[in-house]
């Protein structure tokens, strides 16, 4: 019973690496069995409030030296023909663009993709490190790992490390004996299973596109357009995302990479488009919609004109 | 409070809508508050204000202002309420006064110039309106339809769509990608509801809308 | 050696007197009793073939796991007490992908072989003040076949006394010595992947009381495109056709 209460009771703030053996067994920070226990911390009462001293982490001091990598969009959505990830490229540190070509799609196996959101090397270290504990369930077990245990994996061990300074928002997705799935994880320990996904500082202007454009029945094509086209909305409107879009499209055999795309060329060929469509309709004989010049006494079926009250 | 409000513009004529909402810190009081004026016949100012603003102008006040000033103003929480209200009410009142004086109307562009100035000479004085505005309006003379945003710092800016509020973040993106120009008038109410749609999906406060059309035959009202 | 049995054959760190560890040289003797392992190393790539006790017509005999993955470019096939080899392949495969989670890059078989044996050893404690693991030495032998970029196809021959050989054809178990002096014979450099196939089987068969098929053997192959994998009954079916056909032609 008391075994039971310590292990669901909230992780400490603080772990005295003299608690951990790690000379012995394994290598590095993991066990002999591959397991990853006690990563060194700084020998401080509360590692979070420390490592905000010196970097912006926990947007107490936005004066820090250190700026980690925050800004971002990431977005992925299930459909019919399975599930879009896509991403920009954009690493930013304070005010200043530390990176436009980085990977925000970790490839953990051929059919599970992570997002990057939040700190770029704690993503990037436990996302592989999840995909080697994938790997293993896969060798032990003869079966691929769902992406509802691999998810599970991932947020329990952020969960571990809660309140010691990490910062992922991630994205899980894959395709699995149930088909396509997604799961939201993050390092406060919340994990969502959802069907359509923005995280970062540009997803807010991600779902303004995301979901007006969503639909499940999207065919694949228009599905990939959506998701670049919405990332293209975040570069455009978010300081902190741009750069390029990475598009990936998870299907039953596996994941596939789209290609990458310069944001703001997408953004000026979208606009063109708008104007193209315009000539086009005004071209078109009948259609007095969208044509130049005035168009007296339009009858408006759809909007319904009541005289203002007051 | 949170506010959000929107402005799409077509060639002869513009749509603002508003959400209802009032209410103080985390408590929705009303939900069927009017945040749109009609100010003259061609002429509507959509209006909120701004929360994250409001303290550090209400210390500033604190700083400055006399108690009996504030309790005059009923104390802290209560001004940014009054304070868009009153704004609408001396922009209102003083945009009718200049029709009976000269017998014509304040085209919007002037009216925006107007509003501009005062919110301009607000910031500088030592109890600054904490608003943002949205300003339709429809020019006569030109035959023109005109959206002007102008925040509590005294920035204009004419655009052809704006968020202001919370929907900025969620929506703004929307208009970005439907919005094109000299879109009709049947478009932009469905761009709109899909903003009203968007906001209403995604942010965790719970809105309702109202909305008006403006154009050359003057403001009604606009069911969404 | 049993003649000179004495007390020094209890302990596993206690040297006898004439220098012995018995415990360790006993182990070897209970790889003698498994049943037999072959593995041939050519230059297209390695076989495994393994000979499974199917004891009882009840006893299913896909259950038998005597050929087992590591990595994608490395597998093993075992003989002696294979429970053993449980806690041995686990940690293989834990070096294995630890390698690559640290270098990002695939670990070499020589490499692998060397940290099994390591395991090995931790019947005793360790000169890095390690722990004991085990309280006597494995009873099981591998044959590790991988393939690597720097040294192409390989074939490991890892006892449970920690020491580890390559070899270019090994076969361990009951059978062993039968079928190793007919490597001897039979292997040479050129040898094809598919004459490995051929041969592996034909030893197997020789060396086994009763009658072979896909049931009671087994193949799996570690190549360059294809990595490590295990072959299909249906394809060891195959391969046993065409080892029947050869043998006719010979007669």
């Amino acid at each position: 019973m008391e075994a039971l209460v310590q292990r669901l009771a909230p992780p400490p703030a603080h772990v005295d690496p003299d608690e951990y053996d790690l000379g012995a067994d394994g290598e590095g920070n993991l066990n002999a069995l591959g397991v990853v226990r006690g990563m060194q911390v700084p020998r401080v009462p509360d590692p979070a409030a420390f490592l905000s001293t010196y970097t912006n982490s926990m947007s107490q001091n936005p004066q820090a030296k250190i700026k980690l990598e925050h800004g971002t969009t990431t977005l992925a959505f299930r459909f019919r023909g399975g599930i879009i990830v896509s991403v920009d490229s954009r690493a930013t540190a304070g005010s200043y663009i530390a990176s436009g070509t980085v990977k925000k799609v970790i490839e953990i196996n051929k059919y599970l993709l992570g997002t990057m959101a939040g700190g770029a090397a704690d993503c990037q270290y436990w996302e592989t490190y999840l995909g080697m504990r994938c790997r293993m369930h896969e060798l032990r077990n003869k079966e691929r790992i769902s992406v509802a245990a691999a998810s599970k994996l991932l947020a329990n061990i952020v969960y571990e490390y809660k309140g010691q300074g990490l910062s992922m928002g991630t994205m899980i997705c894959g395709w699995d004996k149930t088909g396509p799935a997604i799961f939201y994880v993050d390092s406060e320990g919340t994990r969502l299973k959802g069907d359509v996904f923005a995280v970062g500082s540009g997803a807010t202007f991600a779902y303004g596109v995301l979901d007006q454009g969503y639909s499940w029945d999207l065919s694949d094509e228009d599905a990939q357009e959506l998701g670049r086209r919405a990332i293209v909305a975040a570069g455009h409107r978010d300081a902190y995302s741009g750069n390029t879009n990475n598009l990936f499209h998870v299907r039953e055999d596996g994941w596939e990479f789209l290609g990458n795309k310069d944001i703001s060329e997408l953004w000026y060929k979208y606009e063109q488009e708008k104007r193209d469509a315009r000539v086009a309709a005004a071209a078109q004989p009948g259609s007095g919609e969208g044509a130049q010049g005035e168009n007296p006494a339009r009858p408006t079926t759809e909007v319904q004109s009541v005289p203002m009250e007051e | 409070m949170a506010d959000c409000s929107f402005g799409i513009t077509g060639k002869d004529f513009v749509l603002l809508a508003s959400d209802q909402s009032a209410g103080r810190s985390i408590i929705k009081m009303k939900s069927d508050e009017n945040k749109i004026r009609t100010l003259s016949p061609g002429l509507a100012l959509a209006f909120g204000g701004e929360p994250g603003e409001f303290t550090s102008l209400g210390k500033r006040r604190l700083m400055g202002g006399t108690s009996n000033e504030l309790a005059k103003r009923g104390g802290e929480s209560d001004m940014i309420k009054r304070d868009t209200n009153n704004f609408v009410d001396y922009v209102e009142r003083n945009l009718r006064l200049y029709q009976i004086r000269n017998n014509t109307e304040l085209l919007p562009a002037p009216a925006s110039a107007f509003i501009r100035k005062e919110l301009a000479n607000s910031i500088r004085s030592r109890s600054p309106y904490a608003v943002n505005l949205l300003l339709g309006g429809y020019d006569k003379v030109h035959s023109e339809a005109h959206l002007y945003s102008i925040d509590l710092y005294g920035t204009k800016a004419i655009l052809p769509y704006a968020a202001q509020g919370l929907g900025i973040y969620v929506a703004l993106s929307t208009m970005d990608k439907y919005w094109y120009p000299d879109i009709t008038r049947d478009e932009a109410v469905e761009l709109l509801k899909k903003c009203v749609a968007e906001v209403k999906l995604r942010l965790a406060y719970q809105f309702t809308f109202n909305a008006i059309v403006i154009d050359k035959e003057g403001v009604k009202n606009l069911p969404l | 050696m049993f003649l000179t049995r004495s007390e020094y054959d209890r302990g596993v760190s206690t040297f006898s007197p004439e220098g012995r560890l018995f415990q360790v040289e006993y182990s070897l003797e209970a790889i003698k009793l498994g049943s037999t392992a072959i593995g041939i190393a050519t230059s297209e790539g390695v076989i495994l073939g393994v000979e499974k006790r199917v004891t009882s017509s009840l006893l299913e005999h896909t259950s038998i796991e005597k050929i087992v993955e590591i990595d994608s470019h490395i597998g093993c096939a075992m003989s002696g007490l294979t429970a053993d080899a449980r806690s041995m392949i686990d940690h293989a495969r834990v070096s294995s992908l630890t390698h690559n989670l640290y270098y990002d890059e695939e670990i070499q078989v020589e490499s692998l072989t060397q940290s099994v044996c390591d395991l090995a050893l931790r019947f005793g404690e360790g000169a890095g003040g390690e722990k004991r693991l085990m309280s006597r030495p494995f009873g099981v032998a591998l044959l590790i076949a991988g393939f690597d970029k720097d040294k192409g196809p390989q074939l490991y021959h890892a006892e449970p006394s920690g020491t580890f050989y390559r070899y270019d054809a090994k076969a361990i178990g009951s059978g062993s010595e039968g079928a190793q002096a007919e490597l001897q014979n039979e292997y040479h450099k050129s040898m094809t992947l598919k004459e490995a196939e051929v041969l592996a089987l034909k030893i197997l068969k020789q060396v086994m009381e009763e009658k072979l098929d896909c049931k009671n053997a087994q193949l799996a192959s570690v190549t360059a495109e294809g990595g490590f994998r295990v072959y299909t009954d249906e394809e060891t079916d195959e391969i046993i056709k065409v080892m029947q056909e050869q043998h006719q032609e010979e007669s």
